[in-house]
């Protein structure tokens, strides 16, 4: 997924990633026609003459290179001046959108054979990448999970939303900034909360720790929107263990582990750290001491990475220590986020053991905002952290045991083990 | 502090010592075995039977804003 030439700039933005060099264009355009267009007729009527029919330029397809071509099946034309369709009102007549035609390269950096393999590349691309059904779920064949009506597209790439179980009778401990216990989406749900930051109630006033629970155990069916959480039967147990400016020291962080513990709960997610590559003794004995007494801690590998720009980053504690399982975040693609941490090489503990969705990641968020997307290991440690509930639920399995089992039972992906460790997990 | 297994039984006994050598106890946690708390002068609990001594790490989320967390 790595370009490997230096990647330039990325610039992160509401409509998503951008770069400050534009984009190398070929100068002519692609129209993408609505459904039920009438293509031909469009073209003409917008002074687009001669656009020949793929269907027509027998087996000599790089003449789409220098040939204006309407991919019929595609419902598409690539065409080097679109006239009166680059100008207002092209809805109208059922165009959905006139983009310029983009270079494409191939991954190694060398450049690619002339733009006509651009083009066809493009095509088979355009091909494959199938409309999302209704309901949002991918497609057959389809490589990319969307959020639709239903489910977010973590519930659907980790099967939850296929799975019978809910994580009913598991206690799933949340150690984080606290929670929004006003929440709609959890009214009527078992909740106990603790604080262990001086000062500061369990109620969440930064948002981190209401959108973990929500993806880690959120509600089945929410009153609006898709469901988004993993465990919805669990019985939730929020330790603000941050503060509302989103820090705070190993001291209440190990009071929430030793709370959460006490309390007897199978699973303890933290989506928290610190960028120390070298483990923190603390956590290895307190990551010990969990399992020994029936719970299993999960925590975020970290956001230190750049993929971007080569820049690897390594996994942080407390997710370093070897008696946690630390969590890398996946993207819609089931590709490795830009920002997921790598396993150090040599690092006793210091690797991703497991994958989970964290990208754009849609959850509760305080109200009155209600929803939220955001990205992060973060994001994907609930969902492995809600999806071990079930797990716990199904098997009757705790602690090291539990653990195998998820191992066992993650998906392989291509990516480097270094970077998602056994893959993405799945519910029962 | 990290109360080592031998003495995770007896931790109340630790933190009486640990307090003898003038450490601020604010929290013991018994299902992890530790102990936190502050003290001006580390080097003051050497040799407490049981006990290591870790400086705390802080912690930090990105701000509510950030897209990435």
């Amino acid at each position: 997924m790595i370009d490997a030439e230096p990647a330039p700039e990325v610039h992160f933005t509401p409509d998503g990633p951008t770069v400050a060099t534009p984009p190398e264009t070929t100068g002519r355009y692609i129209v993408v026609f609505a459904h039920d267009a009438d293509a031909p007729g469009v073209l003409a009527t917008a002074g687009v003459r001669e656009v020949a029919s793929i269907r027509d330029l027998g087996g000599e397809l790089d003449a789409v290179a220098r040939t204006d071509t309407m991919f019929d099946r595609l419902g598409m034309a690539i065409v080097s001046d679109p006239g009166g369709l680059a100008t207002a009102n092209a809805a109208d007549v059922g165009v959905l959108a006139v983009v310029p035609e983009l270079i494409h390269h191939v991954r190694d950096g060398a450049y690619a054979r002339g733009y006509a393999d651009g083009t066809q590349d493009l095509a088979t691309r355009l091909a494959s990448a199938a409309p999302a059904s209704a309901d949002g779920d991918a497609a057959p064949g389809a490589r990319a999970f969307r959020d639709g009506d239903a489910a977010t597209w973590g519930i659907q790439a980790t099967r939850a939303d296929a799975s019978s179980y809910s994580g009913a009778g598991i206690k799933v401990a949340v150690l984080d900034t606290g929670f929004d216990s006003t929440h709609p989406d959890f009214a009527g749900r078992a909740v106990t909360t603790a604080s262990f930051i001086a000062g500061e109630t369990s109620e969440d006033g930064h948002g981190h720790g209401t959108h973990c629970i929500g993806t880690s155990c959120g509600p089945l069916a929410p009153e609006s929107g898709p469901r988004y959480g993993v465990a919805h039967g669990a019985e939730i147990f929020a330790g603000k263990v941050l503060s509302n400016a989103g820090s705070g020291g190993d001291s209440a962080i190990l009071a929430g582990i030793d709370w959460a513990i006490t309390q007897g709960c199978a699973i303890i997610s933290m989506s928290l750290g610190a960028d120390v590559p070298n483990v923190h003794e603390p956590y290895t004995l307190a990551g010990r001491r969990a399992l020994d007494q029936g719970s299993l801690i999960v925590a975020a590998a970290g956001n230190n990475a750049q993929r971007t720009d080569l820049n690897f980053g390594f996994v942080g504690t407390p997710a370093n220590s070897p008696h946690i399982a630390a969590v890398a975040a996946l993207n819609q693609q089931l590709d490795v986020a830009f920002f997921s941490a790598r396993t150090l090489p040599d690092a006793r503990g210091g690797q991703v053991d497991l994958a989970g969705p964290g990208y754009q990641v849609y959850s509760s968020w305080p109200m009155p905002q209600r929803y939220r997307s955001i990205s992060g290991t973060s994001m994907a440690t609930p969902h492995v952290a809600g999806l071990a509930a079930l797990w716990a639920e199904a098997t009757g399995l705790r602690a090291g045991a539990l653990w195998s089992i998820l191992t066992q039972e993650s998906h392989r992906l291509l990516a480097p083990s270094l970077d998602v460790g056994s893959g993405l997990l799945v519910a029962p | 502090m990290a109360v080592d297994d031998a003495h995770v039984a007896q931790i109340d006994d630790v933190v009486a010592r640990l307090r003898a050598r003038g450490m601020t106890v604010d929290q013991v946690m018994r299902s992890v075995g530790m102990v936190s708390g502050s003290i001006d002068d580390p080097s003051a609990l050497d040799g407490v039977a049981g006990v290591q001594v870790h400086g705390a790490v802080r912690h930090q989320l990105p701000d509510p804003g950030s897209d990435v967390q």
